[in-house]
C-alpha cells in the first residue's frame, strides 16, 4: 500500500490547498474592488486563468510522463500512470474553464458560446483528453496500453500550446493574457495581481493533491488487476491437465522500480 | 453582485468538491478490494514449506 510519508505529505497539501482555496474565493469576493472597465465581473478573472494554467500544467505533465515512458532507459508503468492520472484531472480543469469562460463570455460578449480561435481550440483540448482517457480503456495488455496512450497523450498536446497563442495568432473575441503576454508585462497591479497570483498558487496545491489521490488509485487499481491475473493463471495450473497446456505470457508489472520487459 | 460571478465561484468549487469526494470514495473502495488479496499472499507466504 501507500507509505506512511505519502499519506501525511497528501494529507497537508489538501489542508493547504483547502485554506488557500478559501482565502482566494474571500479576496476575490469580497475584497478586492471592482473593475472600471468590467466591474464586478472581473472577480472571474480570480478562478477562470487558474483553472486554466492548471488544464496546462496537468497536459505538460501528462506529456512527461508519456516520455519517460516511450523512452526506454527509464521505462516504468509508473510514469505511464502518472501521465493518465494527470490527464484526468486536466480534464475536469479544463472542463471548469470552459464552464467559467461561458459564464463569464454571456455577460461580456453577450453569447454563452462562439466558434472563436481560443474557445474552440480548448474545446478541441478537452475532447482531445476525453479521447486519451477513452483509449486507455480501450483492451489490451499494460504495456500495449502505456505506448499507445503515451503517443495519444503527446499528440494531444501539440494544442497546449496552440491554446496558448491562439489570442495572438488568430483576432479573436477573448481578451489577451493578462500576465503572460508576449511583452510580459502584466496587465493587472496591486491586490488584484496579488489575489489572482493566489488564485494560480491555490488552485496548483489542489491539482497535486488530486493528482496524489489519482495516482495512487491508479496504482492500486495496477496491483488488482494483476492479483486477480495472477490468481488466473494459479487456477489454471491446478486444473488436472494443466501440464499439457502451456502458461499464458502475464501483464504483471510486478515491482514498479523495474523496468518492465518489452 | 450580478449572478455570473456567484455562478462561476460556485462551479468551480462544486465540480472541484464533488471530484475530489469521488476519488477519496475510489480510493478507499480499491484499498478494500486490495486487502483480502494481501492478505491471501501474506498467509500463502507463511504457510510452511513441506
Amino acid at each position: 500500500m501507500e507509505s506512511r510519508g505519502y499519506r501525511w505529505s497528501r494529507r497537508a497539501i489538501g489542508i493547504v490547498s483547502l485554506l488557500l482555496v478559501a482565502a482566494t474565493v474571500i479576496l476575490g469576493l469580497w475584497i478586492t474592488p471592482p473593475d472600471v472597465v468590467q466591474g464586478q465581473l472581473v472577480r472571474l478573472i480570480y478562478v477562470h486563468p487558474p483553472v486554466a494554467w492548471v488544464a496546462y500544467l496537468a497536459y505538460g505533465v501528462t506529456s512527461i510522463g508519456s516520455i519517460l515512458y516511450l523512452w526506454k532507459r527509464t521505462r516504468n508503468l509508473k510514469w505511464d500512470l502518472l501521465a493518465a492520472a494527470s490527464a484526468e484531472v486536466g480534464v475536469v480543469f479544463t472542463g471548469l474553464t470552459l464552464i467559467t469562460g461561458s459564464i463569464w463570455g454571456r455577460p461580456a460578449w453577450g453569447v454563452w458560446w462562439t466558434w472563436d480561435a481560443r474557445l474552440t481550440t480548448t474545446a478541441l483540448l478537452f475532447v482531445l483528453y476525453l479521447g486519451y482517457l477513452a483509449l486507455r480503456r480501450v483492451p489490451a495488455d499494460s504495456h500495449q496500453r502505456a505506448v499507445r496512450s503515451s503517443i495519444a497523450g503527446l499528440i494531444a498536446f501539440i494544442d497546449v500550446p496552440i491554446v496558448h497563442q491562439s489570442v495572438v495568432w488568430w483576432r479573436t473575441l477573448h481578451q489577451g493574457a493578462t500576465v503572460l503576454n508576449p511583452s510580459l508585462s502584466p496587465k493587472i497591479h496591486g491586490e488584484m495581481a496579488m489575489t489572482l497570483l493566489l488564485g494560480f498558487i491555490s488552485f496548483t496545491s489542489v491539482y497535486a493533491w488530486m493528482l496524489m489521490h489519482r495516482y495512487q488509485i491508479a496504482i492500486l487499481e495496477q496491483k488488482v488487476l494483476d492479483a486477480e491475473l495472477d490468481q488466473l493463471i494459479e487456477e489454471r495450473r491446478r486444473e488436472p491437465d494443466s501440464e499439457s497446456r502451456q502458461a499464458r505470457p502475464t501483464n504483471d508489472v510486478g515491482n514498479f522500480d523495474q523496468p518492465s520487459k518489452v | 453582485m450580478n449572478g455570473y460571478v456567484e455562478a462561476g465561484y460556485l462551479a468551480v468549487l462544486g465540480v472541484l468538491a464533488g471530484y475530489s469526494v469521488l476519488l477519496v470514495g475510489r480510493s478507499r473502495r480499491m484499498k478494500k478490494v486490495l486487502l483480502p488479496v494481501k492478505v491471501k499472499a501474506d498467509r500463502e507466504e507463511s504457510r510452511p514449506t513441506e
